[in-house]
């Protein structure tokens, strides 16, 4: 008990004085400096569009533009055929072109031949058609994905993964926002549709409400949104082409996301959208090993493109002083710098306060980021949620979640070190070695 | 030589003027009127319907119907089945016609060839290698027509039902099968159209119709009342419905009926034909194979030896039973004699050994007449339950129960002397061989067929 307060007022006296340096800098970087003000800019945005959306008379438009939906696959098996019928089954008096590209197709025959047995189901479909491209030579994402750009006969091109299905509104919702010609891509919410599996697939499905869901829709309303992601990115066709497609190397759909990025000092009215009504279902690793290989690659990923591919990319004359602060503040200080900090920070606490003292101030930390993702959570569900039943069941998850997410952070400095140390980056599903080595080192 | 058809002039066939003596004719009729029996005919010009009319004419003429005709100039693809083919050159042609000659004169009979049979055994004969070939004309009702056959039948029959007749008798022999088509049961037209059509009222004005069923309330209906301004939304429990799989599936796709609006999973189908109007049912339809054809062995039979007959028919009064019968009353009475002893019986074999070469003596209708009086007299040596069956067309085997080893003996005694009539008349030139065995003799661990199959043996 006595510990405690001794914890608590070491808290106070941090908070209060300012003087007390030495404990300042311990804490500033954790809470206040990095995250809260996000989370606040965040929110305030989300506000403004829920205010927006609700005083707005709805429209719609009769634009139903051709769609071309290339999908990736590989080793998914028949999980590929509920991605094509969800597209089939998609509400849009338009035409859905889907092409499904299969890497490395005698490797992946199942998948092929899921593929195949679907060809005379799309007869049942007005107004849709599917074409399978195998490739016989595995040459990665990239490849896959710029095979089908050069076959997209549609206007809208849909880069879509495999194991990914899609809400029936998905393209209709999304098709829409391009009547504005600003708009180079949408993105949507990505939902966990394999939350029930596991613990660590109920807490990504959690992660993916508060970060991918609030978080996009929040940045993408203020025109800086982080990342289109490769599972679910919808783009103007037009537009990719004259980019030149998606480029060699992991993480391309950061790479490209940045590249549209730095077009926007020069074309200031490029928008990248965030549709809320595009929901997507993805599957999660449903082991807490996979999550871990999902997440080296991910993060070491970020140092990637961030320091190799983009090292001279990232300056506000190219993408704007908004992007800019944004890449600064979310992509180099919050997903970069942080994890380190964190890591140092708690070291740096263990070794200098007493064991129980430190302990305490872990529960406090604990509580505090507790009480701060409890509240996203209500207002997630009061405001955003489009599935308030199923996403009340999260809440049994919230106690853990931020330990999930410090192990988390904790592993992405350690992804971060080893892309740095490693070349991590080489070390890729997404693509056979001999293709990511071609890529800028 | 040649026969020359040709409206203009020509110096074509001038190389030939050396190996071949040359007529011109411009017009059949003209030829007619002189009836010369060349070795071959060529035709010449581009006038395709000139070309077809003299070819045509000459298929269809009682003497020449089978001679060589070869064309100077293309053809249209269904008078090229007439043609021997382009005109060779003169050394190829002369050897030819030296081929034909020479298969002529091989060939038997020449009175038999009026009937149209007749007259394709010979067209065959004279052509070794020569394949019957179908032309695919989609005018045409059956789609398929030989223009071989019409043109020797002189457009007397169908000449698929010929053909029938001709495969049954097995004087010419299938090749390859061209196609496998479905034709009316009516009229045999294969212009067929299907439509699928309501089971309830036959209505032919049906739709296909996507249901939906709401997971979340059971309810299933038509799609168009889950539309809903652009989105699903289940009429019944107003769940909005997102995701195929997690919200809603598809159960059936059926069609409904727009004039009786019965819904079903499978329509009927029903067979129009187009060329009598009639409608049935796909099952009802006669299926009809297309062949090309050959001449067979039998066919070409028939082309040296003049008509052919089945032999064996020669001993159709000795009411034959079937082998398998006949091996079963044969084990049965085997088991009943080993099982008592007091019971007899006796198996018999008759054996012709040149049967097939007799007919090259006889006249056929001689040999059958003696054979069917040997078969008379056979019949009167057997007793009513005596039983006979034939293994091969020349070979005969009798089973004579109650019969023991010196019943056997009086059988053959008086067997042999009916049969020596027949040697008589056969002025000593038949071979035939006798083969009797008893039920004492029989090993106790035979089988009829083992029995069987051994005799037989002993009497090659």
């Amino acid at each position: 008990m006595e510990s405690l307060n001794q914890a608590w007022s070491f808290f106070l006296i941090a908070t209060s004085r300012f003087q007390d340096i030495e404990y300042v800098f311990m804490l500033i970087p954790f809470v206040l400096f990095f995250e809260l003000p996000l989370y606040f800019v965040n929110w305030m945005s989300v506000f403004r569009y829920l205010f927006k959306k609700s005083v707005d008379a709805p429209v719609s438009f009769p634009y139903y533009p051709r769609v071309t939906c290339a999908i990736t696959c590989y080793a998914e098996g028949k999980a590929v055929q509920s991605t094509v019928i969800s597209l089939l089954e998609q509400i849009y008096p338009g035409h859905i072109e889907i092409i499904a590209m299969v890497d490395g197709v005698q490797k992946n025959l199942a998948t092929y031949q899921a593929l195949k047995e679907l060809v005379p189901v799309v007869a049942n479909y007005p107004k849709r058609s599917l074409v399978i491209i195998p490739k016989i030579q595995r040459g990665g994402r990239v490849s896959s994905l710029n095979a089908g750009l050069s076959r997209a006969q549609g206007e809208i091109f849909l880069a879509l993964d495999g194991d990914t299905s899609f809400d029936n509104q998905m393209i209709s919702s999304a098709a829409a926002h391009f009547r504005n010609p600003d708009i180079v891509a949408v993105t949507g919410p990505m939902r966990v549709r394999n939350a029930r599996k596991a613990i660590i697939t109920r807490l990504q499905s959690l992660e993916y409400m508060l970060i991918m869901q609030i978080g996009k829709l929040g940045f993408a309303k203020l025109n800086v949104i982080n990342n289109v992601p490769g599972a679910f990115g919808i783009f103007r066709k037009s537009f990719i082409q004259k980019i030149g497609g998606w480029n060699t190397g992991t993480a391309e759909d950061l790479d490209l996301t940045l590249r549209i990025k730095q077009y926007h000092q020069r074309y200031p009215h490029l928008r990248i959208e965030f549709e809320p009504g595009a929901v997507s279902h993805t599957d999660a690793p449903e082991s807490f090993k996979d999550f871990l290989k999902q997440r080296l690659r991910w993060d070491g990923d970020l140092w990637y493109i961030y320091s190799n591919k983009h090292k001279y990319g990232i300056s506000a004359s190219r993408m704007g002083w908004s992007n800019f602060i944004f890449l600064l503040w979310y992509g180099i200080l919050f997903q970069i710098v942080m994890p380190f900090s964190i890591v140092i920070y708690t070291i740096y606490m263990a070794v200098k306060l007493p064991m129980l003292t430190f302990f305490l101030s872990m529960v406090l930390v604990y509580l505090f980021y507790l009480g701060l993702i409890t509240l996203q959570y209500i207002l997630y569900l009061v405001l955003v949620s489009d599935r308030k039943w199923e996403d009340c069941q999260a809440a049994l998850i919230l106690p853990v979640y931020p330990l999930f997410q410090f192990v988390s952070r904790v592993w992405s400095a350690f992804a971060i070190l080893n892309q740095i140390l490693n070349k991590g980056h080489l070390d890729s599903a997404m693509a056979p070695l001999w293709v990511l080595k071609k890529g800028k080192q | 030589m040649l026969i020359f058809f040709s409206l203009e002039k020509t110096d074509l066939l001038d190389p030939y003027q050396d190996l071949f003596e040359i007529y011109h004719f411009g017009d059949f009729s003209d030829w007619e009127k002189k009836k010369i029996i060349p070795s071959a005919f060529v035709i010449a010009g581009n006038d395709k319907q000139y070309t077809a009319s003299i070819l045509a004419k000459i298929r269809r003429d009682d003497e020449v119907f089978a001679s060589l005709c070869f064309a100077a100039d293309p053809v249209a693809a269904s008078d090229n089945l007439l043609l021997d083919g382009q005109l060779p050159q003169p050394p190829v042609l002369l050897e030819a016609v030296n081929q034909v000659e020479s298969l002529l004169k091989s060939l038997k009979g020449n009175e038999t060839y009026i009937t149209h049979q007749g007259r394709l055994i010979k067209y065959l004969w004279l052509r070794p290698d020569f394949i019957l070939q179908p032309h695919h004309e989609w005018q045409n009702p059956r789609f398929y027509r030989y223009p071989l056959l019409e043109a020797l039948s002189q457009d007397r029959s169908d000449s698929f039902e010929w053909l029938r007749n001709l495969a049954n008798n097995k004087i010419i022999e299938p090749l390859t099968m061209l196609d496998r088509q479905r034709e009316c049961a009516y009229c045999r037209s294969a212009h067929l159209s299907f439509i699928d059509v309501c089971p309830n009222c036959q209505s032919i004005d049906i739709k296909l119709q996507a249901s939906l069923h709401c997971f979340t309330c059971g309810c299933v209906d038509v799609q168009d009342k889950f539309m809903h301004s652009g989105t699903l939304v289940c009429p019944k429990c107003h769940t909005h419905l997102r995701h195929i799989g997690s919200d809603y599936d598809r159960p059936i796709e059926n069609y409904r009926c727009q004039s009786c609006s019965h819904s079903f999973i499978e329509g009927d189908v029903q067979v129009r034909c187009a060329m009598c109007e009639k409608e049935m049912q796909p099952g009802e339809l006669i299926l009809n194979e297309v062949h090309s054809w050959r001449l067979s062995d039998k066919g070409r039979t028939v082309a040296f030896r003049g008509e052919v007959f089945d032999l064996s028919s020669g001993f159709d009064q000795l009411d034959f039973i079937s082998r398998e019968l006949f091996l079963h009353d044969l084990d049965w009475q085997m088991v009943t004699s080993r099982r008592y002893p007091n019971v007899h019986f006796s198996l018999f074999g008759i054996y012709f050994a040149n049967l097939p070469d007799l007919v090259e003596l006889f006249n056929h209708a001689r040999l059958l007449q003696m054979l069917e009086a040997f078969a008379q007299r056979l019949r009167s040596l057997l007793r009513t339950p005596d039983l006979s069956t034939r293994t091969s067309e020349n070979m005969l085997w009798l089973l004579l129960p109650n019969t023991d080893e010196q019943g056997l003996q009086g059988f053959q005694k008086r067997i042999e002397s009916s049969m020596n009539v027949l040697l008589e008349e056969s002025e000593h030139k038949l071979d035939f061989r006798f083969i009797g065995i008893s039920s004492q003799n029989i090993p106790a661990k035979e089988s009829a067929p083992l029995l069987l199959a051994r005799l037989a043996g002993e009497l090659l």
